[in-house]
């Protein structure tokens, strides 16, 4: 019944209730919050994003006609504002880490309870020092889950392209986590 | 390791298992997965309130104010939003910003650039528009008229870029057709063409080949082709942010024919450093050039 609870919220909404939009608001903010998270892997760009979709979902209240249902509505809002950030903001940052720097700060993690979040932030710099199409790429297939079709479909790319970056990718990131990953099957065996 | 791909698919798109020779994408697999970390909603909630209140982004001292006074705001942002349209202010500073207009029409400010439009639209659809921005614009029987001080810019459904200066107004249409319109006459602009409309003599020149580079802001897509550094340089600046200075300024008449695509600043003064014989040197937001030219 809840789908047809968000239809009458947000009826309310549209009459101006402020204290019904919040009622949406604490239902769909956090998940939406964790969703954005998979595409955009930046806690503050992911909050960012599901606040815009809120933002806008009160701003244009009066012209927002819900074909479905409204937690689809907010999915695919939070989606492609996802998308439209890796496509055109994305490219402008410069790449965050830079691979020696990933290689240099392998020191000696202890085996602790520590040590795989240390790892995940090898890889994540790592996956940070990508150029920058490959990086988008590997993001939206590795966090986003989307095929290699729907990459290129969303890029303006063809398949094989995507593919290829994504080689290039993998094999970019075998270079520049080389230690760790050696470090890694040390301390395991 | 092209095996790398297949192990890759077979973990993220379940395709057909293939031999796994050291176990590095495993590895890479298991601790790439990382989870969001926990947020404040009732945090997230004040922002929202506050933006709200202020469509205008990028106050950061409002927010300050902004857990205290949630009550406050709340019923204030209440009586802002009352269906009477209010006219909704939007302005870029250093970054882009993504507008969608009440139609669902999309507007992407370069920076320094502004929309004023009303908060939903009547028979028309009207902003007022200055600086630099692309725009799609959404297909509707209302005609979407765009403001650029004292020149109406009228549109039906396409997608555009618009710059306006104090002297002149260059259109350059991606999709669709685009009509100027000072005083009742109008010029058609159709796509692919540019349209230069200059404000002293309210001409408008069409140029059927538009610079190369009017769209790289946006998609980060440079064409150089015997360009003079100095212009390429304006360009680049625009996109990466950053100020050039040249040592010396017979430098900036020096040619450049090269083609860049969504590439690092680095990357790019590399190519330029190679093919003029000159030195770029960055320092924060600041590129210096140096070199004894061509």
């Amino acid at each position: 019944m809840s789908s047809d609870n968000d239809l009458l919220l947000f009826q309310q909404v549209k009459s101006n209730d402020f204290s019904s939009y919040e009622v949406i608001f604490k239902r769909y903010f956090k998940e939406l919050y964790r969703f954005a998270f998979t595409y955009v892997r930046d806690a503050t760009i992911a909050e960012e994003m599901a606040q815009e979709v809120f933002l806008y979902i009160w701003e244009k209240r009066n012209n927002i006609e819900i074909q479905t249902t409204l937690k689809t509505y907010l999915y695919s809002a939070v989606k492609n504002k996802c998308l439209n950030y890796i496509k055109l903001e994305l490219p402008k940052q410069q790449s965050m880490a830079d691979v020696s720097e990933v290689m240099l700060s392998v020191s000696m993690p202890k085996k602790d309870e520590g040590e795989n979040e240390k790892l995940k932030n090898y890889i994540q710099s790592a996956i940070d020092a990508l150029p920058k199409k490959c990086r988008k790429i590997f993001m939206l297939s590795r966090n986003a889950g989307m095929t290699y079709e729907e990459i290129a479909e969303e890029l303006d790319l063809s398949k094989k392209t995507v593919e290829n970056q994504m080689g290039i990718a993998l094999k970019k990131l075998r270079e520049s986590l080389e230690h760790v990953y050696k470090h890694y099957k040390e301390h395991m065996s | 390791m092209a095996n790398d791909l297949k192990v890759y698919n077979h973990l993220n798109y379940k395709d057909q298992p293939s031999n796994n020779e050291d176990g590095f994408v495993e590895f890479l697999f298991q601790h790439s997965d990382i989870e969001a970390p926990e947020i404040d909603e009732s945090k997230a909630w004040d922002q929202l309130i506050q933006k709200i209140h202020k469509p205008n982004r990028g106050f950061t001292w409002m927010k300050i104010a902004a857990a205290v006074t949630v009550l406050a705001i709340l019923s204030v942002s209440l009586f802002l939003y009352n269906p009477s349209p209010s006219q909704i202010h939007v302005a870029s500073t250093d970054q882009k910003v993504n507008v969608t207009f009440p139609d669902g029409s999309i507007g992407i400010l370069n920076t320094n650039s502004s929309f004023t439009y009303p908060e939903s639209f009547g028979d028309e659809r009207n902003v007022t528009f200055s600086g630099e921005a692309y725009f799609d614009i959404q297909k509707s029987e209302k005609p979407f008229i765009i403001d650029v001080n004292g020149v109406d810019v009228k549109v039906l459904g396409t997608a555009f870029n618009l710059v306006t200066t104090d002297e002149k107004v260059e259109l350059y249409v991606d999709r669709g057709l685009v009509a100027f319109e000072k005083d009742g006459k109008q010029t058609q602009v159709p796509a692919g063409k540019e349209a230069i409309f200059i404000r002293k003599d309210a001409s408008v020149e069409l140029r059927n080949i538009p610079s190369a580079n009017i769209m790289s802001w946006r998609n980060g897509v440079f064409n150089f082709d015997q360009t003079p550094l100095g212009d390429a340089l304006i360009e680049l600046g625009k996109y990466y942010d950053v100020e050039f200075k040249l040592s010396n300024d017979r430098l900036k008449d020096c040619k450049i024919s090269a083609t860049f695509k969504n590439q690092s600043l680095k990357e790019v003064l590399e190519t330029i450093g190679t093919v003029l014989n000159v030195k770029a040197t960055i320092k924060n937001d600041t590129v210096k050039i140096s070199g004894q030219g061509c």
